[in-house]
């Protein structure tokens, strides 16, 4: 289960609402390489993990992805705090305004809601564990180019911490597949789903039958 | 001008990530005993942290919400974490 901190894991304190910042900054909620997609991603793939490691790995990233949700969230609310409808109006956000005021909905800065389509569970380590190295990638080009838009030093500053957990969650999934990689039979390494395959006696009973 | 509430909050934060960074860092290399002593002496630093914070500003956790007010259920009392905190 999980329990909640009643603490962000890193402070967001912004001074000057940025409607237009939200726009962008959003996609990293509920856009194709956001935090939802990546709390998702792990907490439903250690299921099928073959090893202790990896399932602590992805059972600790995937809680601290969750936590980064919220800082996203926290970012969102106060980016859009005391705004009139001409800044509104100004600044593009109308178009989200119409449907969600200044709630906080999981969309991409598309507008398109958040879905479970931006991430896979396969049920194989190896084929999981690179589509997270992959996905961290993704999400720490979504934060460089979220600082290229930003200029506000209060909503850098959480953004640049975003971004290195983003580098921190790469070694560390580096890590989780190294010790997948390191158990599996070099002579078949890719033939075969430590998680699914049974050493060959399945395909043996198999054989015997056809 | 950070309040005090932010400075204490800070400090809980700082040993809470610095908990977790090497928590991380051990699920993938559990053998190394340099980094489970850093992580203990972590532990006791981010205990007295959430001490002196929940002391004053309230609990952190739903769990120590009893201990830090007695017969009042001071869980629901704001800032909640995403407003403006330090």
């Amino acid at each position: 289960m999980w329990a909640y901190e009643k603490k962000l894991q890193f402070p967001v304190k912004i001074k000057n609402p940025d409607p237009r910042a939200a726009r962008v900054i959003i996609s990293q909620l509920g856009g194709p390489d956001g935090e939802m997609g990546a709390a998702s991603r792990y907490l439903s793939q250690r299921y099928s993990m073959n090893c202790d490691k990896v399932k602590a790995i992805l059972t600790d990233v995937g809680t601290e992805e969750l936590a980064h949700a919220e800082m996203i969230s926290a970012i969102l609310y106060q980016l859009t705090r005391n705004l009139t409808m001409d800044e509104i109006i100004a600044s593009g956000f109308d178009t989200y305004f119409v449907d969600h005021t200044t709630g906080i909905y999981p969309v991409a800065a598309s507008g398109v809601p958040f879905d479970a389509k931006y991430f896979g569970v396969k049920g194989d380590p190896i084929a999981d564990l690179t589509e997270d190295l992959a996905a961290e990638q993704k999400a720490r080009v979504t934060y460089d180019n979220i600082l290229r838009l930003v200029d506000d030093p209060d909503v850098r500053q959480p953004i640049k911490f975003l971004r290195e957990r983003e580098v921190v969650h790469f070694q560390r999934f580096g890590d989780a597949l190294s010790e997948t990689q390191d158990r599996l039979d070099s002579r078949n390494f890719y033939a075969f789903n430590p998680s699914f395959d049974s050493c060959g006696k399945g395909s043996k009973k198999r054989k015997k039958q056809g | 001008m950070m309040t005090e509430r932010e400075r204490l909050l800070r400090q809980v934060q700082n040993h809470a990530f610095a908990l977790y960074e090497t928590g991380l860092y051990l699920d993938g290399h559990p053998g190394n005993a340099k980094a489970v002593a850093y992580f203990d002496k972590q532990r006791t630093m981010w205990q007295q942290a959430v001490d002196e914070y929940e002391r004053t500003f309230g609990p952190l956790t739903q769990k120590s919400c009893a201990a830090t007010e007695g017969g009042r259920w001071s869980w629901i009392d704001g800032p909640w974490p995403w407003e403006a905190e330090g």
